[in-house]
């Protein structure tokens, strides 16, 4: 009866900011970001990458309740930073990150095509063969360069929905 | 710790040690973990073992559990598709009830390029950029040229089970023609909607709409998406005899060989990827010491089965531009929130 509106998972209410940033007023240098509509997949990467930066003092994510569709992001750097600096810092390196895997798996789809034609495919180095970790040749994996974002202005689908 | 243990999860007996990494900014001593395009291309590495046209198996190698998870839930939970949403009942006289008829109904997967609708909002209405319509018209009747004496419902009657394959699109505006290449249907023709007996009937209007799975379960365009780390066992100390054969018997077939040198039969790791890490072998007085279970910490073997409404390479490049999505929204957000604070200010 009370149960909110399914679409409130993933549409901004009305005048609501995706991100609300609250300076903790007992902690120097740290903020709390209030990141609505977003859960643990975006903040837990986030989370992953902030505590990557040697200026950070303390990051820590947690989503306050599972029916308000926000998650809690409190970050605390060293006086050589801010915490938004850093934040920014670790989407822009989260995006390099997903843009490398993209193009490698890319790549790897263009090796499959070329090896082999169509039905099931099965790359024979992983199979019987395949003497464990040590074995595996990271050296020849061929990596494009990281795709240019600005080229994902073109994805016709998604244009109406605030997630 | 030593140093190659690092990014390992080692399997004891009673418990899994070394589960967390570490690899922050003094997790380990001396360590520069601080993110780097270069170092992260030479250890990242990703393989695809197996592909067939509905599901795809691959390796991805070198990242953190949270990028790998991230990924994962992304594939179940928010890549949109098209599925049943709205069902207009005009007549039903089954013993199916109405709501679960319609659950039914809604679970479909239906081939359709949700890339080719609109998401529909709740306050509006339903065009043909937003909505399939799909419709349901079956009767059940006595087979007048069945056998006397006929026992099968399936002879006896007509349309005594009513399948997927019996939804009709209906096109609407320039579906017709938009969709000429790839007409819109059920995924599978075989999937069992409801039973009747003669005399029953079902007459329904369905609407598809796009959706991602974490509102409902039935828009998730994979059946499952999900990830194992890769086991290793290090022989620590030679298997030789009739160890070595029990050895290979407490895994599954294909992870241990047993090699003969010098007349000497030695047991050898061939394929841990088969290992299920039951650990039959720390069970056992003759292998202590000699072996150790571990997986490997940053090496994820993605596994990716799809409903068929979308091929599964492509889902996961499909998962990975929702990711960049995310990201580029977040870093617009940001942006913002920095501006109106400073306003504030």
């Amino acid at each position: 009866m009370n149960a909110p509106e399914r679409h409130e998972m993933f549409t901004l209410p009305e005048g609501a900011r995706k991100i609300d940033m609250l300076k903790d007023p007992k902690m120097v240098n740290c903020i709390q970001f209030n990141i609505q509509r977003e859960d643990h997949t975006l903040a837990n990467i986030l989370r992953y990458k902030i505590l990557q930066h040697p200026q950070v003092l303390f990051a820590a994510y947690r989503m306050p309740h599972p029916l308000e569709y926000y998650v809690e992001l409190k970050v605390q750097t060293t006086a050589r930073t801010t915490p938004v600096d850093v934040v920014k810092e670790a989407i822009e390196s989260l995006m390099l990150e997903y843009g490398n895997i993209r193009s490698a798996f890319d790549n790897e789809l263009f090796r499959m095509d070329a090896s082999v034609g169509d039905g099931p495919r099965t790359v024979g180095r992983m199979g019987a063969g395949y003497g464990g970790f040590g074995s595996l040749d990271t050296s020849t994996a061929e990596f494009g360069v990281a795709r240019d974002m600005g080229e994902r202005g073109d994805r016709g689908d998604d244009v109406d929905i605030d997630f | 710790m030593a140093l190659e243990d690092r990014n390992r999860v080692v399997v004891l007996e009673d418990r899994v040690e070394n589960v967390s990494g570490a690899d922050f900014p003094m997790g380990v001593d001396g360590q520069d973990v601080a993110f780097n395009l270069e170092g992260f291309k030479d250890t990242f590495d990703i393989r695809i073992v197996r592909i067939t046209p509905t599901d795809i198996e691959f390796d991805l190698v070198g990242v953190d559990a949270s990028i790998a998870n991230a990924l994962r839930r992304i594939l179940i939970a928010e890549i949109p598709t098209m599925a049943i949403e709205k069902v207009y009942m005009i007549n039903n006289t089954g013993v199916v009830q109405d709501e679960v008829l319609a659950h039914r109904l809604g679970l479909l997967p239906i081939s359709a390029d949700p890339n080719e609708f609109q998401w529909k909002r709740p306050d509006s209405v339903p065009t043909d950029q937003n909505t399939i319509v799909l419709k349901l018209d079956v009767a059940c009747g006595v087979n007048r040229a069945a056998a006397p004496g006929e026992t099968d419902p399936r002879k006896k009657y007509v349309n005594s089970s009513v399948y997927s394959s019996q939804l009709v699109w209906d096109p609407k505006g320039d579906q017709e023609q938009r969709f000429a290449a790839r007409p819109i249907r059920p995924v599978h023709d075989d999937i069992l909607i409801t039973k009747l007996r003669p005399g029953q009937a079902v007459t329904c209007e369905l609407h598809c709409e796009k959706g991602v799975g974490k509102d409902h379960a039935k828009f998730s365009p994979v059946a499952t998406a999900s990830y194992r780390l890769l086991p290793e066992i290090q022989i620590l100390e030679d298997i030789t005899g009739d160890d070595a054969e029990l050895f290979r018997s407490c895994f599954p077939p294909g992870v241990v060989e047993i090699v003969e040198a010098k007349g000497v039969r030695k047991a050898r790791v061939a394929n841990p990827r088969k290992d299920t890490v039951s650990r039959e072998v720390l069970r056992h007085k003759q292998f202590e010491g000699k072996v150790r279970l571990t997986r490997v910490r940053d090496h994820f073997i993605f596994s990716v089965e799809s409903t068929g409404i979308i091929p599964p390479e492509e889902l996961v490049t499909k998962a990975l531009d929702v990711l960049m999505e995310k990201c580029d929204i977040a870093k617009a957000a940001l942006a913002r929130a920095v501006k109106s604070s400073e306003e504030d200010e």
